[in-house]
């Protein structure tokens, strides 16, 4: 943060954060329009859904051509892979 | 190239509003006005229009002046800034954009100099290049995945939860056939469309009042 705004007039440094929060919101423009395709979805959600995809993919590759014993397996290791990508998507929980 | 991460293209346009002192309202009002009043869920201008991962629009007055020692500037007009990270070649995102939505683009960029209407594909496109900043820097969390290909694994994530919920300790056979099943389920499910909130579900906090 600090190398690539410096160059910029009043600049305060990132920390403390409070004169760093005020430099933010003095140059800032407010938005008059803002759409996203997928607003129940942050940043990290997008991630984890593309890895979630991704090993489903595989495990289906596998889910016809194996026995029972081998899927159950398989299926294990799937559920270890994704378990830290199912987060709950959607609106935050607010107060009142 | 800085405008592209990846397979998704980070666009910048601002294109300069009329200063016309007989338009009452003035053309950045209305464009306010039009931008308050548009919707940002799946009934979007962007949601109709393929390929928007995110679009903004910012009417900007003037530059800020921090003070001293800065000298202070102002622009000569005020802009309309548009940004957008969408999928695709630019002139395909912006013949898109055209196609499907040319009454919203009129409705907003009318207020602008020089703007030739959507009607006209080819001035179309030349008028928002000619007014395209190119980007310094560009950064995508995501940057080799499409809008549909990202609402399809946003979907099997919020299904594959269930199903490993719904199937702990479930029988090996069982839970191959089901499994099969499932995949086939997933994949003849109708994507969700751009910009809406579905699927929802209720987020249990695990507080006293649930």
């Amino acid at each position: 943060m600090n190398l690539v705004w410096r160059w910029s007039e009043k600049f305060p440094g990132s920390a403390p954060v409070t004169t760093f929060k005020e430099y933010i919101a003095r140059v800032q423009f407010d938005t008059d329009y803002y759409y996203t395709a997928y607003p129940h979805a942050t940043a990290n959600d997008v991630k984890s859904a593309h890895t979630v995809q991704s090993s489903l993919n595989q495990l289906e590759l596998l889910a016809e051509q194996c026995n029972p014993q081998q899927f159950a397996d398989a299926y294990l290791r799937f559920v270890l892979q994704v378990q830290s990508h199912l987060g709950e998507t959607g609106e935050a929980p607010t107060a009142g | 190239m800085p405008n592209r991460s990846g397979s998704v293209y980070g666009l910048t346009i601002l294109s300069p509003i009329i200063d016309d002192e007989r338009a009452t309202p003035s053309h950045d009002l209305q464009i306010r006005n039009y931008l308050a009043k548009l919707s940002t869920r799946e009934d979007s201008p962007f949601a109709l229009a393929p390929g928007t991962h995110l679009a903004r629009l910012v009417v900007m007055d003037d530059v800020i002046y921090v003070g001293m020692p800065a000298c202070e500037e102002h622009l000569r007009s005020k802009y309309l800034v548009f940004e957008s990270n969408c999928d695709g070649d630019l002139d395909g995102y912006l013949r898109g954009l055209a196609d499907s939505i040319p009454e919203h683009l009129d409705a907003i960029w009318k207020h602008c100099v020089g703007y030739p209407g959507a009607a006209n594909r080819q001035a179309f496109i030349a008028y928002m290049k000619a007014c395209q900043l190119d980007t310094t820097f560009y950064f995508a969390a995501v940057n080799d995945k499409s809008v549909s290909e990202t609402l399809r694994a946003l979907q099997t994530q919020t299904a594959v939860a269930d199903f490993i919920a719904t199937h702990q300790g479930a029988d090996a056979a069982a839970l191959q056939q089901e499994f099969i099943q499932f995949v086939a389920r997933l994949k003849s499910l109708p994507l969700p469309r751009p910009g809406s909130m579905d699927p929802h579900r209720d987020i249990k906090t695990g507080g006293r009042n649930e």
